[in-house]
């Protein structure tokens, strides 16, 4: 596999950074709710990782080479979007938690 | 030296056969070329080797070792499918470097066409120039073995003469498949030819032989 970063930059760049939406609508129902709205946040989160990732299968199915020519598998690919995205929210989500509470 | 070999391919679309029992093997330093009529199974034959589609059985050793899917193996096969596959937003340079080693980028950027180009977006290219660069990229990518999925599509005649050249330069260090309806294009550069015809892998010797499969009309 090509070095983590590359493959990680182009995860991020195809479908991580579309999914920022639903992390700043989490994001929003944790300022106004508290951690009492984490059930929900957690469900617009899977939502919108789904929403993204169907929308992105549909359309952009054939970058998937692209990852393929790294040596990337499906399921590492999918491993790598999990992680990079459950990092990012959960950094925006402390952050957002602790600067308005 | 290294050698491909796939294995007792089969493969279905529901009730319709499209590949059965086939067998393809390929050195170093081979140009297998494949041809076939439309919808008859070359691509997904590529895809099988590759190791992104799984038929109803397969087998694939690369020198000797069997392997599930080929393209997990580190610099063994690189892939360009019909369809490309680069992002829109990549500069020429940027998809150079992903893929290609430094040597290898001085070469390809030695071509006029794409040294015009190297600081464009892949999205702003012309069809053919984006084939052109793709298939280069995946040529003089690090793995042993490469395959072509239709490279001379969409290409002009320049374009298509210097990607045979390229392929010829290429083949003195890997294995290469490919695929392609200009049969012509494929006969000039593959030193072994494969027409795919009802599932099953017929080896071409002669240009007659087409005719007889009924790829091409006879005159």
């Amino acid at each position: 596999m090509k070095s983590i970063t590359t493959v990680l930059r182009y995860i991020f760049r195809e479908h991580t950074c579309y999914n920022l939406i639903f992390t700043v609508v989490g994001a929003y129902f944790i300022a106004s709710f508290g951690v009492a709205s984490f059930f929900y946040v957690f469900w617009i989160k899977v939502f919108g990782n789904l929403m993204i990732t169907v929308f992105w299968y549909l359309t952009k199915r054939r970058f998937l080479y692209f990852f393929y020519n790294l040596g990337v598998r499906l399921y590492q690919l999918i491993i790598f979007l999990i992680l990079l995205d459950g990092l990012i929210s959960l950094i925006v989500f402390t952050v957002t938690y602790y600067l308005l509470n | 030296m290294s050698k491909l070999e796939l294995d007792s391919v089969t493969l279905y679309y529901g009730q319709r056969m499209i590949l059965q029992d086939i067998y393809l093997k390929c050195e170093t330093g081979e140009v297998v070329g494949m041809l076939g009529r439309n919808g008859c199974g070359k691509s997904s034959l590529m895809k099988i080797l590759f190791g992104s589609l799984k038929g109803e059985s397969q087998s694939v050793r690369i020198d000797s070792r069997y392997v599930s899917r080929l393209f997990e193996v580190q610099n063994a096969i690189s892939f360009m499918p019909q369809e490309g596959f680069a992002m829109n937003y990549l500069t020429v340079d940027q998809l150079i470097d992903i893929f290609c080693s430094q040597e290898a980028k001085e070469q390809i950027l030695q071509i006029d066409d794409i040294q015009k180009h190297r600081k464009e977006k892949i999205g702003n290219l012309s069809t053919g120039i984006r084939k052109l660069v793709e298939v280069l990229v995946i040529l003089y990518s690090k793995s042993k073995f490469v395959v072509l999925d239709e490279p001379f599509s969409f290409l002009s005649p320049v374009l298509t003469e210097q990607v045979i050249i390229h392929i010829r330069k290429q083949s003195d260090q890997k294995g290469i498949f490919l695929t392609d309806h200009l049969f012509q294009h494929v006969f000039d550069v593959c030193t072994k030819h494969y027409l795919l015809f009802n599932g099953s892998l017929r080896q071409i010797t002669e240009k007659s032989q087409l005719e007889d499969f009924g790829y091409v009309l006879k005159q």
